[in-house]
């Protein structure tokens, strides 16, 4: 398998902060990459410096052979990377549908100012098919009965399963999941295990899943990598990981090892 | 009487246009503009100079005019949102343009400086007002409610997770302003030649907070919303007339209950349409079952 990803030491400082050090891990084509580590690790640091939200103070981002830092998030979208927000951040006063369908606009949707002013005929299929398009992601993540909703009228656990619909619909290779299965019970959590793998196969996606829930990330991952203190720690199959003694100790502790055997 | 009723309408519509652009820029992207007023001063100008002095078609002279506009607004947009002004900043910036362009205006021979304008032609009638206001908000309602108006509106809710989407926030933004600079400009074209006379002194920053005022009390995201709001503002200070020197007061104090029992505006997020009447009705209905429905329609 090719490397889509390549990551190479990168490091953010914040002030005083070291929330990055010399970070380096690659994801492969069609892999589920696991990234984890304790809370303030910079795991979300890494996902802001990858889609170009924050500059890096040092390293290099490399996206399917092509330089990623410096380049602005719009552009960087465009190139194929897209993410979900681990403080959900959906448009709220719109409906479930519209934030879809503002993703589908930025890929695919081909009209005019003057054809939008003018109502043109073309203009009208145009939204039609958008919509249309938009109704089939929200199929894919079971969002299609509350397609007229306002997002922000939406349970906690739909609303992180609507930021996924709404990355995909802006057509991803790598997608980026901050936590998305934050505030789920182990059902819904299982449930959207079954959908990420489901996305990935269907949609050729690579993604990096970052989670808390280790039966969720030890099920989907092929391989993980450990920060603590913005370092990796550990990178390795799933097996490996749950084996290595710094990352017991680091993070997953003792009563993790307990619990498993 | 009549006469008097027509004049009051005939500068609530033309107030109506430059409040309808607005909307596009602050109840739909989120941005706040607080020198809209010059947009419509250069408008006026533009407009007007074309008409006494070089004798172009009236028409013409409003196209040019909006143009005028919508290309100072490029100038003022081009640094300012490039350079990603926060929404605070952005205002500031659009208060000190707005000054400036007054000052200009006084200061400019071609604009006759203090003394303004006079002897305008009289080109702008009750029935071509009506008219342009009918044309300019189908054409504003078609804009914001498609891919363009979306993209402003993703912005004004979340403008991270929009340019995470793709969306490029300084276009957007640039485009929006463009739009809303045009409005403005013809706004001030027709009112030039209603009035027969222009001078700097006439557009303010109260006239662009008069604007903006109409945008967030008629509510963000509705275009419908602000229009009933601009009619209002301007009809008001005429029918309190009678209170004189309590009308400013009165004014006020409805500005502050709107905000106070409705801070989404009158219409926030909604438009006053057959839609929304239906919607209403239904809702009257459901609260009184007891009511016999006399169609088909339980
Ligand atoms: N924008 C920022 N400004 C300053 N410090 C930040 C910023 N973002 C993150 N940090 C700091 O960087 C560290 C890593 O944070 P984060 O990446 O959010 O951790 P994680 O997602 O692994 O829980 C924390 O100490 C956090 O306080
Ligand atoms: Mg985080």
């Amino acid at each position: 398998m090719e490397e889509i990803l390549v990551v190479q030491k990168l490091t953010k400082v914040f002030g005083g902060v070291v929330a990055c050090k010399d970070l380096s891990f690659c994801v492969k084509q069609g892999e589920i990459k696991g990234l984890i580590g304790p809370n303030g690790a910079g795991k979300t640091t890494a996902f802001n410096l990858i889609t170009g939200v924050i500059p890096p103070t040092s390293g290099s981002i490399l996206f399917m052979g092509e330089e990623l830092s410096g380049m602005k998030p719009h552009v960087i979208v465009k190139r194929g990377i897209v993410r979900t927000f681990q403080n959900i951040r959906l448009f709220q006063n719109l409906t479930v549908l519209e934030n879809v369908i503002i993703a589908l606009d930025q890929q695919n949707s081909n009209y005019s100012v003057g054809a939008s002013i003018l109502r043109l005929p073309g203009m009208k299929r145009e939204e039609r098919r958008v919509r249309e398009a938009a109704m089939d992601y929200l199929r894919v993540m079971n969002l299609e009965q509350r397609a007229d909703q306002t997002s922000s009228s939406l349970p906690y656990g739909l609303q992180r399963k609507l930021e996924i619909a709404r990355a995909l619909a802006s057509q991803p290779k790598l997608l980026l999941l901050d936590e998305p299965a934050a505030g789920m019970n182990p059902e819904e959590s299982r449930e959207l295990a079954r959908l990420i793998q489901k996305i990935r196969d269907d949609y050729h996606l690579s993604i990096i899943l970052i989670d808390h829930h280790m039966d969720v990330i030890m099920d989907l991952c092929d391989s993980i990598a450990v920060i603590n203190f913005g370092e990796k720690i550990a990178e390795g199959t799933p097996e490996e990981i749950q084996r290595n003694p710094d990352v017991l100790q680091a993070y997953l502790g003792e009563g993790y090892k307990r619990a498993k055997s | 009487m009549w006469n008097y009723i027509e004049g009051i309408l005939c500068l609530a519509l033309i107030s109506v246009i430059s409040v309808l652009g607005l909307t596009v820029f602050t109840g739909f992207t989120g941005m706040f503009s607080m020198g809209h007023a010059a947009f419509i001063a250069i408008g006026a100008y533009t407009a007007s100079i074309l008409t006494s002095k070089a004798h172009a078609n009236f028409y013409l002279a409003l196209a040019l005019g909006g143009l005028m506009s919508g290309f100072v607004s490029l100038i003022i947009g081009y640094p300012t949102l490039r350079a990603k002004l926060q929404n605070d900043y952005f205002a500031i910036a659009t208060l000190g343009f707005g000054e400036a362009v007054r000052v200009i205006l006084e200061n400019l021979k071609i604009t006759n400086g203090a003394r303004g304008l006079v002897g305008i032609p009289a080109r702008s009638t009750f029935l071509n007002i009506l008219l342009i206001t009918v044309l300019l908000t189908i054409i504003t309602a078609h804009y914001v409610y498609s891919k363009y108006g979306r993209q402003s509106v993703a912005i004004r809710e979340d403008h991270v997770a929009a340019e995470m989407m793709g969306i490029n926030l300084f276009t957007v933004r640039l485009r929006a302003l463009f739009f809303s600079a045009v409005m403005a400009g013809i706004g001030g074209g027709l009112y030039a030649h209603y009035v027969n006379f222009i001078q700097p002194s006439m557009f303010t920053s109260t006239q662009s907070t008069t604007l903006i005022a109409a945008v967030v009390a008629g509510g963000m995201g509705s275009i419908t919303g602000p229009f009933v709001a601009m009619l209002i503002f301007s009809a008001l200070p005429e029918i309190l007339r009678v209170a004189d020197m309590w009308r400013l007061v009165a004014y006020g104090l409805i500005l502050v209950l709107i905000m106070v029992l409705r801070p989404q505006g009158i219409f926030g997020y909604k438009e006053l349409n057959f839609k929304f009447v239906k919607r209403w009705i239904k809702k009257i209905r459901a609260k009184k079952p007891a009511l016999p429905a006399e169609g088909g329609d339980a």
